[in-house]
């Protein structure tokens, strides 16, 4: 039984495992998308039956789009230029057909493959970035206050003024129809992933930029990308295939006015509800054959009855 | 003296007698140094639940007659993006200043006084 006991003290329950899952996916999540935002998105407006892809291998250094316009190109040798989102420009002398198309003054190199019939004159080619913070939550498990960081009222470009997640059980229900009596539990869970919004009110040219406002548009963004992320098809089984059924947001509630009172810290917040179904185990013995069982009855002196009971088992 | 100017004389005293600078700045960009009660705590009360909650609220007690001889009108929290919000300026009691916006502000004209509810602000 000692090896039964400590099992029972030692790992986490299917719910526990779950809803760390949860919190490590929103984590990872919004890491790879704030690497992926960094990179941009190319698109190709070309000429003629070329025939390249190319892809941006290096951090844009600006939010927007980068044109990449033809000079006199001809079959991928010659000279092109590319103008940044801030209306700078760059231009490169390509020498041979396969070469990268490096803009260093961009901080942009474009990865060309696929060149059977490479770059054309007039060939134009977009490079969309967009702002990797957009992508960016701090992720909490079971956490009552994390908000509180805000108490000092940061600034929004701070590192503290990101939205914060926080994921926590919340219940579980067991179907006996759909479990066995001894070893399998199917359980529909509950799982409150609350995402909050920070905002500060900021002085702008024209007036002011509020921070009710901009809190309210960080916690739905916040909510948003928890919940686009969460329901995406890559998650189906919360990347635990085989112990996850399935998963399903059932509401998005902005919670209660009294978390807004907090006024020189203005916070909105809003929880997502993520039912998810799995099977919860009990601990099982493992038998061992009984060899032998004897007892023996004897009469004591005040005429109770005694029983000495043993048994043995393999080694 | 009637009862209402023996209130008025006694919340100059309370308002103003113990009071700390505080810098108003209406939207316009007018400004001035009055002087008012000033609170700054990280502790409220849980409405619901009537338990202690974690949170900063801030607040300024001016009264009406100061701002008026000052050429000031009366705080009022302003929704629109257009306009720049009525601002207050307060040192702590370490005497670390803070700048605030005024998210909403309460007037008892009864009495002659605004309590203002003050908001983070960034000036720059």
């Amino acid at each position: 039984m000692t090896a039964q006991i400590t099992a029972l003290m030692t790992g986490q329950d299917r719910c526990e495992i779950v809803r760390d899952q949860i919190a490590a996916i929103l984590l990872a999540e919004s890491a790879e998308q704030q690497v992926l935002a960094t990179k941009g998105v190319v698109s190709y407006t070309r000429a003629g039956d070329s025939d390249y892809t190319a892809r941006s291998t290096a951090v844009l250094s600006q939010v927007g789009v980068y044109t990449v316009t033809a000079g006199t190109l001809v079959d991928g040798v010659g000279e092109w230029t590319a103008e940044a989102p801030d209306g700078s420009t760059d231009s490169f002398t390509s020498s041979a057909a396969d070469d990268a198309l490096v803009f260093g003054d961009l901080g942009m190199t474009l990865e060309v493959t696929d060149r059977d019939t490479p770059w054309q004159t007039a060939d134009v080619i977009a490079v969309t970035t967009y702002d990797p913070a957009q992508w960016k939550l701090r992720v909490f498990t079971e956490r009552t206050n994390p908000w509180q960081v805000w108490e000092s009222a940061p600034d929004q470009a701070h590192v503290d003024a990101t939205p914060l997640v926080s994921v926590a059980f919340q219940r579980e229900d067991f179907d006996r129809a759909k479990s066995d009596t001894f070893e399998k539990f199917h359980a529909d869970a509950r799982f409150a992933v609350d995402c909050y919004g920070y905002g500060k009110t900021t002085a702008t040219v024209a007036g002011q930029d509020p921070g009710d406002a901009k809190a309210l548009s960080e916690g739905l963004r916040a909510a948003r990308l928890a919940r686009r992320i969460l329901m995406a098809a890559h998650y189906t089984r919360l990347g635990l295939t085989g112990t996850v059924g399935a998963r399903f947001v059932e509401s998005v509630d902005r919670f209660p006015a009294e978390l807004e009172e907090r006024f020189v810290q203005h916070v909105r917040a809003y929880r997502l509800l993520l039912a998810v179904s799995f099977s919860e185990t009990s601990p099982q013995v493992e038998g061992q054959p009984c060899e032998q069982t004897s007892g023996v009855v004897r009469n004591g002196d005040s005429g109770e009855v005694f029983l000495r009971h043993t048994q043995a088992f393999g080694s | 003296m009637d009862l209402r100017s023996v209130a008025a004389a006694d919340l100059a005293t309370t308002v103003e007698g113990d009071g700390v600078a505080v810098i108003v700045t209406d939207p316009d960009g007018a400004s001035a140094e009055l002087t008012g009660l000033a609170a700054d705590v990280g502790a409220l009360i849980d409405p619901e639940t009537d338990t202690m909650v974690s949170g900063r609220q801030a607040t300024v007690t001016l009264r009406v007659a100061s701002l008026t001889a000052a050429g000031m009108g009366v705080p009022v929290g302003i929704a629109e993006t257009a306009s720049k919000p009525w601002r207050i300026t307060v040192a702590d009691v370490e005497g670390t200043t803070h700048d605030f916006a005024v998210g909403r502000a309460f007037h008892d004209r009864t009495i002659g006084v605004v309590t203002c509810m003050l908001e983070g602000y960034d000036p720059t």
